[in-house]
């Protein structure tokens, strides 16, 4: 079968890559290609960066409330094409329908806060700093950024950073994930149509090549980076060692406890979402469920027997409930760690590597549960990116902060409970970006920074909100006396 | 995996088939319209498919913007079978008004149980609640105009 490659977005301009290395662009339901993609030449990014360089004076100077309308019409195309890219998501990424609706509508929320760049990006200022002196702070754009995303979210992701890079007046390069190019591809014709200027937003296809010649190239601001905690820590060092701004966000381990005193009915549904959502390939996945005393066999039971339950099928049929993982590679990875909790002596109740699912070949792994986890255990340790829960059963509040402590990872953490003291002294003390208080995927809404602590983030300034517009501005100041 | 009476298991599955009954019912009053046995008759039916046409882009827009990916929480125990009127396909005039009359009994508890089932979605158990109350007014409606 014959499949169309896609193009990069350089100048205003589609155009075919001259690369002739590609990869195959995979359907995880089907594992059938269904498009493919140019591993792009270290040239092509040189003349994408320069022609956003190029681009740059102009956007800056284009006033922030005329930058903001390309905002508005970019959020009404993406309404008016919401279920073409929530069913492009699925067909490339594997997850749900209903999990890939939610993805665009978070996409779309950020493009919406960013329309509030004018009140965004103001700075201040002070009178009478000294007799007849005043002093005023002024953000300005920097220049060129860009994006390297993972394959997880390929459109939310992105829209952490580019509507408010580009808002604030710079120009942008989004590198999209290699697996996953196609809803990118389609939002990018749809930020084409809505009449962006030409280079002020540039698509460039690719593997780690290019994003090694974005973050080597002198002309690039900065990177923001989302991914595993190892290519994170690389890209930090390397992008910084190229005196660049950067954030970047890094992979995760999260813990989910359960207080005696949860509601169990709303709890496991909570619980459920988050270990088994998007086939577990979420960085604000639950991992592993901290009983505490006597929650532990009523959770034990409920959870295992609401995860048994789960309809495991393609995405594009409305009552699946959980999709394939990414790629077959991704598949053997999971089944990996779950023949290393096997062997590591954990009790699987729930076990999904063989699980089939009727005209679909693609790379599924049904719901598993582990039980009489210990902390020493690799699946206790690692982050699977799969739909594996593991669950641990512990004294007190405070042997589960131990625990949670205890992981190099601190991007979420959640608790059950209907204490209002437990959940303060949860989240006072917890060292994880994202807390959870009866919330079992803590994400961050546009207008709030999506946190990340220790081994999950690198940077300071986060995605999202005012985080984003301090990562995507200069501050300026001006100190001011006429004579 | 996934018993059979949880064929709507996601909010995805529940707000679709809301939508294509929705679809449905505007089709069969167009039609109704044409049928009636009197012009005021007529002008109920045809008010009654454009509020189902109105509803559909309610059911929409609400698949659209109210699915909060933190809570896509399964959904248990509803089932396409117990809510779908059958095709009425031969039907005579009429009947129109017994048939209208059992479309609209569906949709009503259809609205009345699904909203409880999106009980953890606030704003779309509430549009759901005002949905049923059409449909409860549509049938009181029926009541007093025959088709």
């Amino acid at each position: 079968m014959t499949v169309a490659t896609v193009q990069n977005f350089v100048g205003g301009e589609w155009v075919d890559s001259a690369s002739t290395e590609r990869l195959d662009v995979v359907n995880p339901a089907t594992a059938e290609p269904i498009a493919q993609v140019p591993l792009s030449t270290r040239e092509e990014v040189d003349r994408a960066v320069r022609v956003a360089q190029e681009a740059f004076q102009g956007w800056r100077e284009t006033p922030p409330t005329a930058r903001i309308r390309y905002f508005f019409r970019l959020k009404e195309l993406m309404e008016a094409n919401f279920e073409e890219l929530a069913r492009t998501l699925v067909m490339e990424e594997g997850k749900t329908i209903d999990e890939s609706r939610g993805e665009i509508r978070r996409a779309i929320e950020n493009v919406e806060v960013t329309t509030g760049i004018p009140s965004l990006m103001m700075g201040y200022n002070l009178e009478d700093i000294a007799p007849e002196i005043d002093e005023e702070c002024i953000r300005q754009p920097l220049g060129v950024f860009c994006v390297i995303p993972p394959f997880n979210f390929p459109t939310m992701v992105p829209m952490w950073f580019l509507p408010y890079a580009v808002a604030c007046g710079n120009t942008f390069i989004i590198k999209p994930s290699e697996q996953v190019p196609l809803s990118m591809n389609k939002l990018v014709h749809l930020m084409d149509e809505a009449g962006f200027p030409p280079g002020t937003v540039n698509l460039v296809n690719g593997a780690r090549g290019v994003a090694e010649a974005l973050m080597e190239h002198p002309l690039v601001k900065g990177v923001s980076f989302v991914g595993s905690t190892a290519v994170a820590k690389q890209i930090y060092a390397k992008a910084a060692a190229h005196g660049k701004r950067v954030q970047c966000q890094g992979g995760a381990k999260n813990f989910m406890v359960v207080m005696p005193d949860a509601v169990l009915e709303r709890t496991v549904p909570a619980l459920i979402t988050s270990v088994y959502g998007c086939a577990g390939e979420r960085c604000l996945s639950g991992s592993v469920l901290l009983a505490v005393g006597e929650a532990y066999e009523p959770l034990r039971d409920a959870f295992t027997e609401a995860a048994s339950r789960l309809k495991v099928g393609y995405g594009l049929d409305e009552s699946s409930q959980m999709g394939p993982v990414v790629s077959r590679r991704h598949k053997e990875r999971v089944l990996s760690y779950i023949n290393k909790g096997v062997e590591e002596g954990a009790r699987l109740l729930l076990d999904g590597r063989h699980v089939e699912v009727k005209d679909y070949p693609g790379f599924f792994v049904g719901p598993t549960v582990f039980d009489r986890v210990n902390p020493e255990m690799t699946i206790a340790r690692d982050e699977i990116f799969g739909p594996v829960g593991s669950i641990m059963r512990v004294r007190d509040l405070d042997e589960a902060v131990e625990i949670i402590h205890a992981s190099p990872y601190g991007n979420a953490a959640a608790v059950f409970t209907s204490s209002g003291q437990v959940a303060r002294r949860f989240q006072y003390r917890v060292q994880c970006g994202n807390i959870g208080i009866n919330i079992g995927i803590v994400a961050p809404m546009a207008f709030f920074p999506f946190g990340g602590f220790k081994d999950s983030f690198f940077g300071d300034l986060h995605g999202q909100g005012r985080d984003a517009v301090n990562f995507f501005t200069e501050r300026k100041i001006v100190i001011s006396r006429w004579f | 995996m996934g018993a059979e009476r949880d064929d709507l298991g996601t909010f995805g599955a529940v707000l679709r088939f809301a939508i294509q009954e929705e679809e449905e019912a505007g089709r069969f009053y167009q039609e109704a319209a044409t049928q009636a046995a009197s012009s005021p008759a007529a002008r109920t039916f045809e008010e009654m498919a454009e509020e189902h046409r109105v509803a559909r882009g309610t059911l929409e827009r609400l698949r659209r913007e109210e699915v909060a990916e933190m809570i896509l929480e399964p959904i248990r125990g509803l089932s396409a079978t117990s809510y779908h009127t059958p095709s009425t396909a031969g039907r005579v005039a009429g009947q129109l008004q017994s048939l209208a009359a059992a479309r609209e009994e569906d949709l009503r508890r259809f609205y009345a149980d699904a909203g409880l089932k999106l009980a953890f979605l606030p704003q779309v158990r509430r549009a759901l609640q005002r949905l049923a109350q059409g449909a409860e007014a549509r049938l009181s409606r029926l009541g007093h105009n025959p088709g």
